[in-house]
C-alpha cells in the first residue's frame, strides 16, 4: 500500500448558497482546497455523476440524461473507479440507487433505502468496513452518496407538485424553510462522518472529496420545482472540498468544471491516464490547488427540459455554456437563446440576448461543439 | 515507418465524372492521380446519404448494420468499432474536417481533433476559406503517421460555382464546372504532401443526378436556381426562428420549379431515363438507388501503389479500410466486416466480385418508400422494404441507365438475388446500445419512479 484513499461525499442536491453561509462547510476551508464556482454537467445526478467518474461529458459518453445510464460508452471511458481498482484499490460504492453512477470497477455496489436506512449510521459503518482494509495494507475508494436532501425533496415537492405550480411558486418562503431544514439535516451527518473519519485516522492519509452533484431550486423560476429542468446557476453552481493531509488551504475562485475532479485525483495519486481509451473532456486542477494559475475553460451543461410532459425527455433539450462572468443558454426545443451577465446579474433575470454584445457569438460559436 | 493518410472525400462526385472520355471537367491533379495510381470505376456507395455511406466507410459494415439506418437517422452505434480508432491504437494522429451532421451523428468521434476545429457548417467552401485552412493543417502536420480525413462540399447540390471557374471550358455544366474548382485545389494538398509517404484515397460517399441533358443538340439545364443558390448561401447564418421560414420558402420555389419543369417536360418526348434524371433528386421516391447516385470514384495512390492500374470489377465502399490497413500493415479491424481488401485486384488477381448490399435513405418523409437490394455488376436488384411483392431487376451490362424492369422474365434471378439480401439481413446488428431495449427502459422507469422522477 504506498498510495491514497479516496473518499467522495457526495451530498445530493446541496446548494452552493447553503454551504457558504454554513458554518460545518465553511469550517471545512480551513484545510481544503474549496472550489467555489464548480459547474456541474448535469443538474441532476445521473448525467453529473457519470460526467464526474468518467472525466468527460455525456455527449460523449452516452450519459446525458435521466434514460441513458445503460447508454454509457464503457469501452470508450475509463471511470476513476476501474483506475484505482487496477490498482487493486477496494472500491465499495452507497448510492440511493443503481442508476446514478457507473458501477464498473466497483467491488461492492450497494444501495440504500433512502426511506428507511440511517445513512449516518450506515456510512459510519462502512467507514469502519473501510478502516480494516486500509488496515491490512490495502487501499479504498470509499464513495458515499448522502440522498436525504433528494428524499424530502421527493416527499414534498416533486411528489405535490408540477414544474408550473402556483403554489409552489408563490411560496418561495416555505420552499426556502423547507430547503434549510433538509441541508441542516446534510451538515449534521457531514460533522458526524468527518468526526469518524479522524476517530479512524483515515484523514491522515485519504484525499476527502465533498462535493454536491447539483443544487436544487426553491422556486427561483417558474418551470423548475426541483432540478434538471433548467440550466441556471442555481443547480449548475455545486461546491468542492478536497481536503488531504498535507494541503495548503485555498479557495479557488475560478470556474472549473466538475468533470476535472477525475484527473485530479488521477494526479494526486500519480496515476496516468490510459491512452488506450477516449480523451477526456477535464483537466487536472492539481496546478491551482498549489496556486499556479491555468486557464479558465468554458463549462458545457445540459439537461433534458420535460416542459409540460411528466417523463424527462430521453436526449437533452437544453444546453448552456458557460465562463464566470457570461453564460448563453440554448433552449434547443424552440430555439430561443438566453445569456446573462453573471458578475451583474448572479441570478440570471437580465436575458441580453440579441443586445449585440460580442460575447454572445462567441458563446453561440463555442456552444456549436457541444451541438 | 507508417506511412501518412489523405483520405479525401468529394461529397456528390460520380464516378462518369471522374474518369470517363465524355467528361467535360478539367482535372489534371485528379487525373495525375489516376495516371499513377489504382483507379476503381465501378465503385458502389450503399446508400446515397453522406452520414450513413460515411458510417459505413469507416466501419467497413454496410450501412443498414451500424445503427444509422432503418426507418431514422440513428447516431453511429458506438459499440461497432471504427477504422479511426484502429489506426489511433496504432499511433496514427486523426484528423478530420467535415461537416457538422457528420460529428452530431458519431462519425468522428473518434477523431483527435476536437469537434471545434474539425467541423465546419454544411455551407463552407473551400473557396470561403476552408482550403486555406486545410492548406494550414497540411502545413502543421509534424507529427507522424497521420491520418487526415478530408470532406469537401462543394459539389453538393445545389452548386456554386466560384467566378473563375463559372466558363464553359471548364464545363459544360455547373457540376463539371465545380469538379474543375475542386480539382484546383486538390492539387494544392497534394503540393503539400510526399507521395512516397503518404497514401492518397479519393472517393466520394455518393453521386447524384446532374440535371442538365443534350438532346437532339439542345440542352435542357434544370440545375439549381438562382434562388436555391442564394438560400443554401445564406446556410444556418441566419438566426435560428428563421430556419422554418426558409425551409417553406425553398419548397414553394421546389414546387413552383417542379410544377413549369413538368410542363414543359410533358411536351417533349423523352426516354425513362431522361425523365427521371431531369425531374429526380437524391431524396426523390425511388431515386436513390440508381447508379446516378450509388456509383462513385476510388483512387489509391501513392505510398506503397507500386503500378498503376483501372480496374471495373464491382467493388464497394466498405472495402476501403480493408485495403488501406492491408496497405500500411495493419491487421484487419475484425473478422466480422463486409469490407474486403482489394490489394489482390491491383495486380490483376482474381477476387471474388461480392454483391453490394444497397438501400434507399431512411427517414426523408414517413411517405416514403424505402427500398433495399442487391447490386452485382450484372444485375440490380431493388424491392420494397416492407412488401416483398414490389420488386424490379435491370440487366446493368445491356442496360446500364435502368430503364428496363426484366424482373418478369427472369425470376429465377429475383430469387437468386432476394436470397442474397436476405442472407446479409440476416446478419443486422440486433443489440443496439444507443437504443434502451425493453427491459432496460422498464428498469429505468421503476428507478426513476421511486426517485420521484415519473
Amino acid at each position: 500500500m504506498n498510495r491514497k484513499n479516496i473518499i467522495i461525499l457526495m451530498i445530493d442536491g446541496g446548494r452552493l448558497d447553503r454551504a457558504l453561509s454554513s458554518s460545518t462547510f465553511n469550517k471545512l476551508k480551513n484545510n481544503s482546497a474549496f472550489f467555489s464556482q464548480s459547474i456541474t454537467y448535469g443538474p441532476h445526478t445521473i448525467a453529473a455523476m457519470h460526467a464526474v467518474f468518467s472525466g468527460s461529458y455525456g455527449n460523449r459518453t452516452g450519459t446525458n440524461s435521466y434514460w441513458s445510464t445503460f447508454k454509457f460508452k464503457k469501452n470508450k471511458f475509463k471511470t476513476l473507479t476501474e483506475y484505482l481498482h487496477d490498482l487493486e484499490y477496494h472500491t465499495l460504492a452507497d448510492v440511493v440507487n443503481e442508476l446514478v453512477i457507473p458501477k464498473q470497477g466497483f467491488d461492492n455496489f450497494l444501495i440504500h433505502d433512502e426511506l428507511k436506512d440511517d445513512l449516518t449510521l450506515r456510512h459510519c459503518n462502512l467507514l469502519e468496513e473501510m478502516k480494516k482494509y486500509n488496515s491490512e495494507e490495502e487501499n479504498f475508494f470509499l464513495y458515499l452518496q448522502y440522498s436525504n436532501i433528494h428524499t424530502g425533496i421527493m416527499n414534498e415537492v416533486l411528489k405535490v407538485y408540477d414544474n408550473f405550480s402556483p403554489e409552489y411558486f408563490s411560496n418561495k418562503e416555505k420552499n426556502e424553510q423547507r430547503y434549510d431544514k433538509l441541508f441542516k439535516d446534510a451538515e449534521n451527518y457531514l460533522e458526524i462522518i468527518l468526526q469518524k473519519i479522524r476517530t479512524l485516522e483515515l484523514n491522515k492519509n485519504s484525499l476527502i472529496l465533498v462535493m454536491s452533484d447539483h443544487g436544487i431550486s426553491v422556486g427561483e423560476k417558474v418551470g423548475e420545482r426541483a432540478y434538471g429542468a433548467f440550466c441556471y446557476d442555481y443547480t449548475l453552481r455545486t461546491f468542492t472540498y478536497f481536503l488531504y493531509p498535507e494541503i495548503h488551504p485555498i479557495e479557488i475562485k475560478q470556474q472549473i468544471r466538475t468533470i476535472d475532479f477525475m484527473p485530479t485525483i488521477l494526479e494526486y495519486l500519480n496515476i496516468p491516464i490510459s491512452e488506450k481509451f477516449e480523451k477526456i473532456d477535464g483537466e487536472s486542477l492539481i496546478p491551482l490547488i498549489l496556486e499556479n494559475p491555468i486557464e479558465e475553460k468554458f463549462a458545457f451543461s445540459e439537461t433534458g427540459n420535460p416542459l409540460k410532459d411528466k417523463r424527462p425527455p430521453e436526449e437533452p433539450n437544453i444546453k448552456s455554456i458557460r465562463s464566470s462572468k457570461w453564460k448563453l443558454i440554448f433552449n434547443e426545443y424552440d430555439g430561443s437563446k438566453e445569456l446573462y451577465g453573471l458578475e451583474s446579474d448572479p441570478y440570471e433575470e437580465n436575458n441580453l440576448i440579441g443586445k449585440n454584445l460580442k460575447i454572445e457569438e462567441i458563446l453561440w460559436k463555442e456552444i456549436q461543439n457541444y451541438l | 515507418m507508417k506511412p501518412n493518410i489523405l483520405f479525401l472525400v468529394i461529397d456528390s462526385l460520380r464516378s462518369d465524372q471522374c474518369y470517363d472520355e465524355n467528361k467535360t471537367s478539367i482535372t489534371p491533379n485528379i487525373d495525375s492521380l489516376i495516371k499513377q495510381g489504382i483507379y476503381f470505376s465501378q465503385t458502389i456507395s450503399s446508400i446515397a446519404s453522406t452520414s450513413p455511406s460515411m458510417g459505413s466507410i469507416f466501419t467497413g459494415i454496410f450501412p443498414f448494420k451500424t445503427g444509422m439506418s432503418n426507418n431514422t437517422y440513428e447516431k453511429l452505434n458506438s459499440t461497432i468499432p471504427t477504422y479511426v480508432e484502429h489506426l489511433k491504437k496504432n499511433g496514427y494522429a486523426t484528423f478530420a474536417t467535415t461537416s457538422e451532421i457528420n460529428s452530431f451523428l458519431g462519425i468522428t468521434e473518434d477523431f483527435d481533433l476536437k469537434i471545434k476545429s474539425s467541423t465546419h457548417n454544411n455551407y463552407f467552401s473551400l473557396f470561403d476559406g476552408l482550403g486555406e485552412k486545410i492548406i494550414d493543417k497540411l502545413n502543421s502536420l509534424v507529427k507522424t503517421p497521420w491520418f487526415f480525413y478530408i470532406h469537401i462540399n462543394d459539389l453538393h447540390q445545389p452548386i456554386i460555382v466560384p467566378k473563375d471557374f463559372s466558363d464553359k471550358k471548364f464545363g459544360e455544366t455547373d457540376y463539371d464546372q465545380m469538379i474543375s474548382a475542386i480539382d484546383f485545389w486538390i492539387g494544392k494538398f497534394l503540393q503539400k504532401i510526399n507521395l512516397k509517404n503518404t497514401l492518397v484515397v479519393l472517393t466520394a460517399d455518393h453521386g447524384e443526378y446532374i440535371r442538365s441533358l443534350k438532346i437532339d443538340n439542345k440542352i435542357i439545364n434544370f440545375e439549381s436556381t438562382m434562388g436555391e443558390k442564394i438560400l443554401w448561401k445564406i446556410g444556418n447564418k441566419i438566426p435560428a426562428k428563421l430556419y422554418g421560414p426558409k425551409k417553406k420558402i425553398g419548397l414553394y420555389i421546389q414546387k413552383i420549379r417542379n410544377s413549369s419543369r413538368k410542363k414543359y417536360l410533358n411536351n417533349l418526348s423523352l426516354s425513362k431515363y431522361e425523365k427521371r434524371v431531369l425531374t429526380m433528386s437524391r431524396m426523390s421516391q425511388g431515386g436513390h438507388v440508381y447508379d446516378d447516385v450509388l456509383k462513385v470514384p476510388l483512387i489509391f495512390a501513392g505510398f506503397n501503389i507500386k503500378s498503376a492500374n483501372i480496374i471495373s470489377q464491382q467493388v464497394g465502399l466498405v472495402d476501403i479500410f480493408p485495403t488501406i490497413t492491408e496497405l500500411i500493415g495493419l491487421n484487419n479491424l475484425t473478422s466480422n466486416i463486409d469490407g474486403t481488401s482489394l490489394i489482390p485486384l491491383f495486380t490483376n488477381q482474381h477476387l471474388d466480385e461480392k454483391p453490394i448490399f444497397i438501400q434507399s435513405i431512411p427517414h426523408i418523409t414517413k411517405n416514403h418508400s424505402h427500398y433495399f437490394g442487391i447490386r452485382t455488376s450484372e444485375f440490380k436488384y431493388v424491392r420494397d422494404v416492407n412488401n416483398f411483392k414490389i420488386f424490379e431487376l435491370f440487366n446493368l451490362i445491356n442496360d446500364p441507365l435502368e430503364q428496363d424492369d426484366i424482373s418478369n422474365d427472369f425470376p429465377e434471378i429475383v430469387t437468386k438475388m432476394e436470397n442474397i439480401l436476405q442472407n446479409y439481413l440476416k446478419q443486422e446488428i440486433k443489440s443496439d446500445s444507443q437504443k434502451l431495449d425493453k427491459n432496460e427502459r422498464e428498469k429505468v422507469e421503476e428507478e426513476l419512479k421511486k426517485l420521484g422522477y415519473l
